[in-house]
């Protein structure tokens, strides 16, 4: 995931004139990806010399909540863990997911 | 001193991953094969569902199977003993399949005449979710040594997948793991999932798992027919 991200901002600094350094890159990760943001900024730091204007840049990241359709009465609710995902007002399932599965990068800031 | 630039855009994390793996299910489709990823937490019983998977199946099916693992081939000698053709992909320190590992599988293996492609990924039930393989169907094992709540700790794998086995379940008298309770964690996130309850040690509930497959081989064959 940390090799992916820094690829997207390698190939956008080389396509992008006057700038050599990439500075902050901005993702957006949906809570239902399961994806633990320390744990990848761990990775992140590892592995951000191997790539080129990347050495110092900060990964930037935005949890965004889940939220879905109850497949039962059609409810907007937020899914979580301490409820089963179950919805609050009649106890069905997640249907259809409208935001949590984000796995974006958003934004780049190059110098 | 330079200035900085705010470059805004939307691009996917995965889309490299994701594209290829369109890539590598064009090339099953090409090749009539249908490819089933198998997933499930380390020692789930993934090679044993699949050694008694190939050992029934096999007159039946021309059955191929990419074994995934950190290190090693001791699974895939398991599996060879059984008489399954297998390619062993070591992923070092990568915790999943990617499709990249894929693609390079496919580049260098002939598959000509294979109907089945069993995809063992590495035994892990966070990142596999996540990397697609240009797989048809997803499966994911649930051993009953495990917990009945692991589809609400887990909810990608399990939301994502088209299939869930049980396993181990001659062991269901000695723990305290409720099928029914399992089940229904599971269709709070995924309605349409179909679930299997099998013991590879005692050939339980195989007979319902292996009919699956081959119905899912079948209509493959019957769609390329049309």
């Amino acid at each position: 995931m940390a090799q992916s991200i820094l690829r997207i901002a390698s190939k956008k600094l080389a396509s992008t004139a006057h700038t050599d350094t990439v500075t902050a890159i901005h993702v957006i990760i949906g809570q239902f990806r399961n994806i633990d943001i320390d744990s990848l900024k761990f990775a992140f730091d590892n592995i951000r010399p191997m790539y080129a204007g990347c050495s110092n840049c900060l990964l930037e990241a935005e949890v965004i909540a889940a939220r879905a359709t109850c497949r039962g009465c059609s409810r907007t609710y937020n899914p979580d863990m301490a409820s089963s995902f179950r919805c609050p007002q009649c106890g069905n399932g997640v249907g259809q997911l409208i935001t949590g599965e984000e796995l974006d990068v958003i934004g780049i800031t190059l110098r | 001193m330079h200035d900085s630039s705010d470059e805004h855009m939307l691009e996917r994390i995965l889309a490299g991953n994701d594209d290829l793996a369109e890539h590598n299910r064009e090339h099953f489709d090409e090749l009539n094969l249908t490819a089933v990823n198998i997933m499930s937490a380390p020692g789930a019983g993934k090679t044993s569902l699949l050694e008694c998977t190939v050992a029934t199946l096999a007159p039946k099916h021309n059955i191929f199977v990419l074994e995934g693992d950190m290190v090693g081939n001791l699974d895939a000698e398991r599996l060879r003993r059984v008489g399954a053709s297998v390619f062993q992909i070591c992923t070092g320190r990568s915790c999943h399949l990617d499709a990249q590992m894929v693609a390079r599988f496919l580049h260098t293996e002939p598959l000509a005449g294979v109907e089945l492609l069993l995809i063992e990924n590495v035994g892990n039930l966070v990142c596999p979710a996540d990397f697609k393989l240009g797989e048809h169907k997803r499966v994911v094992l649930l051993s009953v040594t495990e917990g009945d709540d692991k589809p609400i700790k887990y909810p990608v794998i399990f939301r994502s997948c088209d299939a869930v086995v049980f396993t181990k379940c001659d062991l269901l008298p000695y723990v305290d793991f409720d099928i029914e309770r399992a089940i229904d964690n599971i269709r709070v996130l995924n309605e349409d999932v179909e679930t299997f309850v099998v013991s590879s040690k005692d050939k339980t509930g195989l007979t319902e798992w292996n009919s699956w497959l081959s119905q899912k081989v079948g209509a493959k064959v019957a769609s390329l027919e049309s």
